[in-house]
């Protein structure tokens, strides 16, 4: 005997209402009177937490019952997947795995999707979009970071001379071009942007403290770090492909090292989105 | 008079709810939703409404939510293809976006009108529905007419403009053949609405007075180098900004607390049906330790409190809104059942346009 409610839904009236579960049908006494029904003419609300249910009749009325545990009981047998959803929730254990598991979806995600849909994009995107990134992006940069660099003109025109010399032999359709700088911001330092376009930093290396505070910038750091080791890896074949020592590769990472530890100043390796200096280069003690 | 009072009962909302319930509910909707690629979004949707209704009881009986799955779910995709059809003809030219601008002007009012067409009818107390019988020129005249003169007045009528959105939204409602009656009056909008812009000028006063001690106790955080790059620039303001929102912020929402319970206090408490009255008895305090302690716990259990932060500001409100009755509730009348289409119900959940409660 299932106790509860009765609304005949003509009217906001309610009166207090039975409902009997026999086999496979059910008897509803409300307003002094007796119907039954069959199972399948009902149509019984899924729970949800702990709310009323609520049993529909053929006629559109409803009877609704705070019995749950009854309801429950009297749909077991004819409807086993009734509530599955129900039983995903009452269960905290589930509550939990769920919980871990929306957690494991959004670190995968942002760990292996993120960059692989930014591969699609970058690859879907024209040339002609890179060329205005690149420029887009330098002029940001030189806005909030850099300032003109400090080299005469004379050595400018030389780096360039020999930029041009060295980018000509890769024939990969870029086109390249040196942009030279100076900041106290981000210290000795050198950047690729779309489009083909290096600029290498030099200014004073007193700032790369400053960099630290720069470090929310920097959290996505760990795939720039595998690309820098990439990188390293191609200037040293270029230097043997062009007969210059590959010590050479070393002692400017070195006099970057010292310069900085002059200052005191090296970074950890998670803050840095460069590898810790001494894991690339092998430095001489002298430096 | 003497017998009305006699007879007249006061019947609270009662809000059974809670937070260790729903939290279960919640983070099965979301992994659901999550790993259907959004689809299961719909049928979240409906578990959501249907427990939250079903957990409110007037007089001993719940209220309940009709909403199915598939026409929300087409609702939204609608939706989304409109939303998608707004930005990507602003992308190809701007000339697009100045055309669909009057469309969009003219399509919310619509969209509100269908929302709350879909909401009050999807909701019923004792087997009957609620309705709502506000038209299209009803809320283009309340959400573009009036929301354009308020700006051009520069907000000297926005109060007015408030009461017209609630005398829409609220005033023609029904529940079953019986209308709602909003008798808040303009004058009641005006003041407290005047009320709250002198509280929220006091808070941003008392903020930057607080700011001021603190800013004069330690130069060293104002100290804004003139030849530092951007970036430093950025930092110092953000600092400063920063601790203007440290102070300022609970100030504020101290006042959009007292600005909320005033209006829900004014509004619902302004409603009848039929000899029935509605009563609203927010308290500013309670609603802003809500408020403030909810935004806390979220920030330290990185948005995990949110199914219980939800459920107690829910409680709060609930519990202090209902209906002084004279007489019994039993006789309204159904309407005749019209359906509803779930288009506007889908657009106001994509853009996230939000009225009243």
């Amino acid at each position: 005997m299932i106790q509860g409610r009765y609304f005949d839904t003509h009217s906001s009236a309610a009166g207090e209402a039975q409902l009997e579960a026999g086999a496979g049908s059910v008897c509803l006494q409300a307003n002094g009177q007796r119907q039954h029904f069959s199972l399948q003419q009902l149509e019984i609300s899924d729970r949800i937490g702990n709310i009323p249910r609520r049993i529909r009749f053929p006629d559109g009325s409803e009877f609704e019952t705070g019995d749950n545990h009854a309801v429950d009981q009297l749909l077991g047998a004819a409807a086993p997947r009734h509530g599955w959803v129900h039983r995903l929730e009452r269960n905290w254990g589930i509550a939990v795995a769920a919980l871990g598991a929306v957690v494991a979806v959004c670190f995968l995600f942002l760990r292996f999707g993120l960059p692989l849909v930014a591969g699609w994009v970058a690859a879907a995107l024209p040339p002609s979009t890179d060329r205005v990134i690149g420029q887009h992006g330098l002029q940001i940069l030189d806005h909030g970071f850099f300032k003109a660099s400090k080299l005469d003109a004379q050595r400018q025109a030389n780096l360039q001379n020999l930029f041009s010399r060295m980018t000509a032999t890769l024939k990969d359709g870029h086109d390249y071009r040196l942009e030279l700088r100076d900041s106290r911001v981000l210290g000795p330092n050198a950047l690729a942007l779309p489009a083909g376009i290096a600029v290498v930093v030099l200014g004073d290396m007193s700032s790369i403290t400053a960099l630290a505070s720069a470090a929310p910038v920097l959290l996505q750091t760990r795939n720039s770090r595998e690309l820098e080791a990439e990188a390293d890896a191609f200037s040293r074949q270029w230097l043997r492909d062009n007969h210059i020592p590959e010590q050479r590769f070393d002692d400017i990472l070195c006099r970057m090292v010292d310069n900085a530890g002059r200052k005191g100043a090296e970074l950890p390796p998670y803050l840095a989105s460069h590898p810790a200096i001494h894991d690339r280069a092998h430095c001489s003690s002298g430096g | 008079m003497e017998e009305q009072v006699a007879t007249a009962r006061e019947l609270p909302l009662e809000f059974r709810a809670t937070g260790a319930e729903y939290f279960r509910i919640w983070i099965v909707n979301l992994l659901l939703t999550i790993v259907t690629v959004g689809i299961y979004s719909a049928w979240a949707k409906v578990r959501r409404l249907r427990y939250f209704y079903g957990s409110t009881l007037l007089d001993g009986t719940s209220f309940e939510y009709h909403g199915k799955p598939i026409p929300i779910l087409k609702g939204r995709l609608i939706a989304v293809g409109a939303y998608l059809v707004f930005v990507l003809g602003g992308r190809i030219s701007p000339v697009v976006s100045l055309l669909l601008l009057p469309a969009v002007l003219l399509g919310v009012p619509w969209i509100i009108m269908m929302a709350r067409l879909f909401q009050t009818r999807m909701s019923s107390w004792r087997g009957l529905r609620f309705n709502f019988h506000g038209d299209y020129k009803g809320a283009l005249g309340a959400y573009i007419g009036w929301t354009l003169l308020a700006m051009v007045t520069l907000l000297i009528l926005w109060p007015l403009a408030l009461w017209k959105q609630n005398s829409y939204l609220l005033g023609n409602g029904a529940f079953g053949t019986e209308r709602f009656g909003f008798h808040a009056t303009r004058g009641q909008f005006y003041k407290f609405c005047l009320v709250g812009l002198a509280l929220l000028l006091a808070a941003g006063c008392v903020a930057a007075i607080l700011m001021g001690i603190l800013f004069s106790a330690h130069p060293e955080l104002r100290q804004l180098n003139p030849n530092a790059p951007q970036i430093e620039a950025a930092m110092a303001t953000l600092r400063i900004v920063g601790t203007f929102y440290l102070f300022g912020g609970p100030l504020i929402l101290l006042a959009v607390a007292w600005f909320q319970a005033r209006l829900m206090d004014v509004s619902i408490g302004g409603l009848t049906l039929g000899p029935h009255r509605l009563f609203a008895r927010l308290r500013t305090w309670p609603l802003f330790w809500i408020y403030l302690s909810n935004l806390l716990a979220m920030f330290c259990t990185l948005g995990l409190f949110y199914p219980w932060a939800k459920v107690r500001l829910l409680r709060y409100r609930l519990s202090n809104i209902g209906i002084i009755a004279n007489g019994n509730l039993d006789q309204f009348v159904a309407d005749s059942h019209i359906q509803a289409g779930a288009v506007g119900e889908g657009m106001h959940d994509v853009f996230d346009i939000d009225f009243g409660f």
